[in-house]
């Protein structure tokens, strides 16, 4: 039914464009249901539903093309929203870069995902079992905050030549943190969820889980600056993958930015390390089969024991490096950009408490806030540790530090790694998510004291 | 739009517990033409528009946005508000809060714009751009990369409220972005230099961007040719300029005054904050050199508005008085649940479907008074007074902690400063600090002072919104600053 309206309104859009002068067009109708509940201090906060129809539209004339995005495409408005459109390529400048629309039509994967309804009361009971949960752990715990969002989408893209497209999905994350305090000193610890479904959250377990690691990060320790074996949690992990996506897009190849230039091929990280790009997993938030520009997006390992072995192209970057598009653009308003975002880091074979136990003086690190490249070439970044740092002597988690600057560059921090077996989801990737395990890594360069 | 704003009124006002509404209207309007390497790239245009319809009932809020306008569909979205704002009482707030007070108003306001970008010729605004572009790489071997937009945001808001308030808003704002990258191996290097204000086209020319294109090419060439790494773990005097001064005060006092994330209600998200109630008038943030204000009355900067996003009327606020901490960023909840008489008018909403928070505005480092201690007229006579430091310029990377204290920027550009004089020019200058250490070790400022804007602030969840802010002031010279850190 919603596929059918999509359907229509694309057409409609795209008869306009071609009407007012566009030789070819590309439109997405992307129809939205959003349920967005925030709360703090062991309340509700915010409570936001928002509903809309939207859409992007890209014309083309020659090889003058731009975009123009829009909402709530009526049939009396379509005109001037095309208009609109159109006076930005008519005038802009041609630009040989630019790959066409495809043509033919490919054959896409199917991702099944469960089209479940939601409304504000269920979400307010689930965020009324999550701070419970946290309060049953222990007296400590003092403040519960975090989100549930759902959304529910439906998205139809079309171009003039009729290749065409159809997603839909459901997709629900929730963000739990969670304070505990002793003697006026607090600790802070985090989950970042994601699943197809409200039980898929687990909301309880989770939140007992978070209470538990806040609680145990009370009481922190100072410890001097340097160079630690570290176990990063797959919150940690998850954290500093994504500098590496960013630098396994074709994007940076052509601005001279990527620290992965030149780098095809090579071993660039631990040979435990293999990672792909899952991209029909319907686990991923952001799974997808067909990219924004409607080229199949098929699962692809771009780094397979620790060798680089893919960038993510869309057509543009492709076109312009001499290769084909791998289907991974992503469309926005301010600009599109090929990304792998549907990230799994395959499994090691030892637990988490394994790695621990295999460390005799290292740290524990919960998650990674703030970070930044430093220097994008290089693959430089900095940020700061957050949500639960802990010693580890002799196999042991043995108390709580405070926080302290990280500033390493990835190739260092990957090149000594091994991934523990316990993968987690991780919302907050791109949009999407990312499966991740625990990853020992044998140096973590912490280089200036936090406060707390 | 009045009509359909007071159907909303009537449809909720016998409702049990029902005690304020606001609607607002938003028409966005928004424009980028972007060139790389010389051709176009990316340009886009977007028009949306909507309502949000914020109700508060019994103790909580509810928010439902469309953009369905018809009387049909407010409606439905009235009831989707009513419906979140009586879900979110399932979890309530143990405290009742009554908002703190604020006159109603009846107002139109539009910010100044000389040239409209978007009712002007295209093929000028396209000229302009593309020779920008073009003259960032013309004739230097190793700028590689270089790409210039221009990007103009028009927002025509209705604000109407149960309890009077009646306003239009026109805020525009419009920009430019030049950047430059150069390659010499094993340096690449990065420049950018842009500027967005409340105005018209006019933003864009007088940024001069042909001007600064020259600029920009000279420099980057410059990092990777001639300039040095700045020294590692250098620790001395550090320089900056408002730009980059700007920035500093985003995420070491700008954020962190933020009363939601001061209580906690940030958790989720950026953090909490370590200027909590107790510091409020005593704590010693920074030297009696420090005095850091918002004011979004201020007209043409990119944080200026005449009204927030509650209705509240834009006004100066001090944050930070000579050294000590006085204010915080709030909107009339926040500011009820910490008893201060009035909002600060820092409740902002990215458009139609976004909820109102508190963000940022207009917040600047004051100049200091002409004669005082440490007073500079300008920049050269503060670097001919300075024997032996950094001056580090522009925005290359950031970095801060979740209470916001310990922070790391690395610059586009650097110069090291010998007995008063530029010797030479560096690359990747880093610096590190603890805010309050940083700030109490001011030994300078400028009386000439700019403020620039950043349309780029993320801030919210799990709905993250951009907000557009602006900040500045003079240049400012600091004292015992870790630098060149590499890691």
């Amino acid at each position: 039914m919603e596929r059918e309206r999509l359907e229509e309104l694309a057409n409609i859009i795209l008869r306009a464009a071609k009407s007012q002068g566009a030789e070819h067009a590309q439109v997405t109708v992307n129809s939205i249901v959003e349920i967005g509940t925030r709360f703090g201090e062991n309340h509700i906060t915010q409570n936001v539903y928002d509903i809309k129809t939207e859409f992007t539209l890209k014309t083309q004339i020659g090889q003058k093309v731009s975009t123009y995005s829009g909402n709530n495409p009526r049939p009396e408005s379509i005109e001037d929203h095309i208009k609109d459109a159109l006076v930005l390529t008519k005038f802009s400048g041609e630009d040989p870069d630019f790959p066409g629309f495809l043509e033919e039509q490919p054959k896409y994967a199917n991702i099944d995902v469960p089209m479940i309804e939601l409304d504000p009361e269920k979400i307010a009971d689930a965020i009324h079992l999550t701070v419970e949960s946290a309060r049953s752990v222990d007296s400590k715990v003092t403040a519960v905050a975090g989100n549930i969002r759902y959304v529910k989408g439906f998205s139809y893209t079309q171009n003039s030549y009729d290749v065409a497209g159809f997603s839909k999905g459901v997709s629900l994350t929730s963000v739990i943190n969670i304070a505990a305090t002793q003697n006026e000193g607090e600790s802070r610890s985090i989950a970042r969820l994601a699943a197809r479904t409200i039980d898929g959250l687990d909301l309880a377990k989770q939140s007992e889980l978070v209470a538990q690691r806040a609680v145990q990060g009370l009481n922190q320790q100072e410890m001097d600056i340097g160079s630690y074996a570290a176990v990063l949690s797959p919150l940690a992990v998850s954290a500093l993958w994504g500098f590496v996506v960013m630098g396994a897009s074709s994007e940076g190849l052509i601005t001279h930015t990527s620290f992965l230039k030149d780098k095809l091929g090579e071993q660039i990280f631990d040979g435990r390390i293999t990672v792909k790009d899952d991209s029909l997993n319907p686990a991923h938030l952001a799974a997808r089969a067909f990219d924004s520009e409607l080229v199949p997006t098929m699962p692809l390992a771009y780094i397979e024991e620790g060798v680089l072995k893919e960038f993510a192209y869309n057509r543009r970057n492709a076109k312009k490096l001499g290769v084909e598009s791998n289907g991974r653009n992503a469309q926005g308003f301010q600009g599109e950009m090929p990304l792998f975002i549907s990230n799994t880091i395959l499994p090691g074979t030892k637990s988490e408490e394994d790695l621990i136990a295999s460390v005799d003086d290292g740290i524990y690190i919960t998650n990674l806030f703030y970070n930044n490249f430093v220097n994008p070439p290089q693959g430089i970044c900095t940020g700061l540790t957050r949500d639960g740092l802990f010693r580890i002597k002799n196999g042991e988690i043995v108390y709580s530090l405070k926080n302290f600057r990280w500033t390493d560059s990835l190739t260092s921090i990957f090149k000594n790694a091994e991934p523990a077996n316990n993968s987690v989801q991780v919302a907050g990737f791109f949009g999407g998510s990312s499966i991740t395990p625990s990853m020992l890594v044998d140096r973590f360069n912490l280089t200036s004291k936090g406060k707390h | 739009m009045e009509d359909l704003a007071n159907k909303v009124f009537d449809l909720l006002a016998d409702r049990p517990e029902f005690t304020l509404a606001q609607v607002r209207f938003v028409t966005h309007h928004e424009e980028m033409i972007s060139f790389r390497n010389g051709q176009p790239f990316n340009s886009g245009r977007q028009r949306v528009s909507g309502v949000g319809i914020r109700i508060r009932s019994n103790n909580a809020w509810g928010f439902a946005a469309t953009d369905d306008l018809s009387t049909g569909g407010i409606l439905k979205a009235a009831e989707a508000a009513w419906k979140t704002a009586r879900a979110s009482t399932r979890v309530p707030r143990p405290k009742k809060v009554d908002l703190v007070p604020e006159d109603v108003y009846e107002d139109k306001y539009h910010v100044r714009i000389d040239k409209d970008p978007l009712k002007m010729d295209f093929e000028e605004k396209a000229e302009l751009i593309l020779e920008t572009n073009k003259r960032t790489m013309e004739g230097s071997p190793y700028v590689k990369m270089a790409q210039t937009f221009y990007r103009c945001r028009d927002q025509l808001v209705h604000f109407y409220s149960s309890d009077g308030n009646k306003i239009e808003q026109r805020i525009m704002f419009t920009g430019i972005f030049i950047n430059g990258v150069a390659v010499a191996p094993p340096h690449s290097q990065t420049r950018i230099l842009q500027n967005f204000m409340t105005r018209g086209w006019e933003t864009v020319t007088m940024f001069e961007p042909l001007e600064k294109a020259e600029q920009v090419k000279k420099e980057v060439t410059e990092l990777v040719t001639t300039a040095e790494n700045c020294p590692k773990n250098y620790k001395g005097t550090l320089i900056l300029e408002p730009y980059q001064l700007g920035l500093t005060i985003h995420e070491s006092c700008g954020h962190p005054s933020e009363l939601d994330r001061v209580l906690g209600y940030e958790a989720d998200f950026a953090g909490t904050s370590w200027l909590t109630p107790d510091k409020l008038n005593s704590l010693k943030y920074g030297n009696e050199m420090v005095n850091i204000t918002q004011d979004p009355s201020m007209p043409d900067v990119l944080g200026h508005f005449k009204y927030d996003d509650e209705g509240v009327k834009a006004r100066p606020v001090p944050i930070i008085k000579e050294g000590i901490f006085v204010g915080y960023e709030s909107d009339r909840e926040h500011a009820a649940l910490l008893g201060l008489p009035r909002s600060s008018g820092n409740s902002r909403a990215e458009n139609y479907n976004h909820v109102p928070i508190i963000r940022m505005n207009n917040l600047y480092l004051e100049a200091p008074k002409p004669g005082s201690d440490g007073a500079y007229k300008n920049i050269e006579e503060m670097i001919e007074d300075t024997k032996d430091g950094i001056y580090a310029l522009n925005w290359k990377s950031h970095s801060i902690d979740d209470k916001r204290l310990n922070f790391q920027f690395n610059t586009q550009i650097g110069y090291r400063i010998e007995n008063g004089e530029i010797t030479k020019t560096l690359r990747d200058v880093t610096y590190q600090a603890i805010t309050p250490e940083f700030w109490g070790a001011v030994s300078g400022l400028t009386l000439k002072t700019e403020i620039y804007g950043l349309p780029y602030c993320g801030k919210g969840s799990p709905v993250m919104q951009v907000g557009i802010v602006s900040h500045g002031g003079p240049w400012g010279r600091f004292e015992n600053v870790n630098m060149g850190i590499t890691g």
